[in-house]
């Protein structure tokens, strides 16, 4: 029953935000929400980018709707950067194309880290030399591919790390990465062993409190100090269940605290784009 | 029992400081942010500041009785470099918006310059610096609507009174600059 209150208490207290946007979220590098591509070339392009991106870790994406909806084109254009934060958080290396189709309007948006080379005047001339003659004949596969293809060239790869020193550094970023997890999970083992073995569980509720005043947060203070109170509430229990019935209390044996282990679902398909952000730099255009 | 009444109290006074320190953290990182926000909004008028002189260069020569306008944005120009405060820096910059939107409105008048390679590209990289202008004073006025709000909600309004917090101010665009310099044809 303690168990029962305190999800939906947890429901509770955590502020719940609703973003209203009118940004439809990315599926994929190439997002046509105006269908005027088909299958086939849309999927063309997709491995395109998605090559792209593995060679030189670049991210560009393609959107396509088919009304601004009163919307500036600029306006609309940093807002879905902002929202599917487009390149590699660290490299800022994002560029976004986006096209709406009824206004006749189209911007390509560039991160931070390539506003080097892709400056806002060679933006402007791929729109304006290179996909608005294409969109004029209303052949949006070709603009949109050379559009693409235009902007790779002037990019020309820098971010492109040799294959070899990229997984390097991937493999050590991962090693540390699972060190640090070891590290932590062996303190989290030795401080559950600790509340459990202490018969009373205010103790989990102060530490619990103290890290959500700490993480700046009174709402978090409170849920947590309520979780730990819980947690170590259950952890004494157990304890004491396990010490009665003559059962050995070590971590392992005892089945790892009171965790079930339930099943992890493994992710298909797109998982979002790096991270990056944008200034505003790019150029908009029109045909 | 007395013991007992001394150690609750004790332990009240303390989970009030924590608070206190708790929210003034939260106000300066906030304060901060602002200030550091307003800096990418300078940063950015600079950048627009350095461009006006090459687009005066191409355009001068074909334009050569618009003597007026340019003296303005020179003016205007001048008058940016020698601003000190940030109040100062923010209106001079007003005043290089509105001579800069005068000069391309006389774009209109000399087709010859729709077909200038030079002029256009000049025009994207105006472009691309007033749509960054833009992109820095809505996260400054964000930064600032989050931090105006936390100062002024239940009970942290209070708290912010007692620690010399109190709200920001946006950043409105003052009267003649509401439209932006119109730079495409």
């Amino acid at each position: 029953m303690l168990r029962k209150l305190s999800f939906s208490l947890l429901f509770f207290f955590f502020p719940v935000s609703i973003f209203a946007s009118h940004i439809p979220a990315s599926t994929g590098h190439v997002n046509d929400f105006a269908s005027v591509l088909t299958a086939d070339q849309k999927e063309t392009l997709e491995t395109n980018l998605k090559d792209y991106e593995s060679q030189t870790s670049n991210e560009i994406a393609v959107l396509i709707v088919k009304s601004l909806e009163d919307q500036n084109i600029d306006e609309f254009g940093i807002k879905a950067f902002e929202e599917w934060q487009v390149g590699k958080k660290d490299k800022d290396n994002g560029v976004l194309l986006t096209i709406a189709v009824d206004d006749r309007k189209m911007r390509i948006d560039v991160g931070y880290g390539l506003e080097g080379q892709l400056t806002d005047s060679k933006s402007g001339d791929i729109i304006r030399n290179v996909i608005s003659p294409e969109f004029k004949k209303g052949d949006y596969n070709t603009g949109i591919t050379s559009g693409i293809l235009a902007i790779q060239q002037t990019i020309a790869g820098t971010y492109s790390p040799a294959p070899a020193t990229s997984t390097k550094s991937n493999f050590s970023d991962f090693f540390f990465g699972i060190i640090i997890l070891w590290v932590f999970g062996s303190f989290v083992v030795y401080f559950f062993s600790f509340l459990a073995r202490s018969k009373s569980f205010w103790a989990g509720g102060v530490i619990g409190a103290i890290i959500g005043i700490i993480a700046s947060s009174i709402i978090a203070a409170l849920i947590l100090g309520l979780l730990g109170l819980l947690l170590d509430w259950l952890l004494s229990k157990n304890y004491q269940k396990l010490k009665a019935s003559g059962k050995k209390t070590t971590w392992w044996d005892s089945g790892g605290g009171f965790f079930t282990s339930g099943g992890s679902s493994s992710g298909g398909g797109f998982g979002g784009f790096g991270g990056g952000s944008s200034g505003g730099g790019g150029s908009s255009g029109g045909w | 029992m007395k013991l007992g009444f001394w150690k609750i109290l004790l332990g009240i006074v303390v989970v009030f400081a924590l608070v206190a320190i708790n929210y003034y953290n939260s106000f300066v990182k906030q304060t901060n942010a602002i200030d550091g926000q307003w800096k990418q909004v300078e940063v950015q008028y600079q950048r627009r500041f350095d461009l006006i002189p090459n687009l005066v260069e191409a355009t001068k020569g074909l334009m050569k009785q618009e003597q007026q306008v340019f003296g303005d944005l020179a003016a205007a120009r001048a008058n940016y470099s020698g601003a000190k405060t940030v109040d100062q820096k923010a209106s001079a910059a007003t005043q290089v918006e509105g001579a800069l939107g005068r000069l391309l409105a006389i774009f209109e008048n000399y087709p010859i310059l729709k077909s200038d390679q030079t002029v256009l590209r000049l025009q994207d990289e105006l472009a691309g610096t007033e749509n960054r202008v833009a992109t820095e004073r809505r996260r400054f006025n964000e930064l600032v609507q989050t931090y105006n709000t936390s100062v002024s909600v239940f009970p942290s309004n209070l708290i912010a009174k007692v620690l010399g917090f109190s709200s920001r101010a946006y950043f409105n665009s003052t009267s003649g600059s509401e439209n932006a310099p119109q730079i495409k044809f």
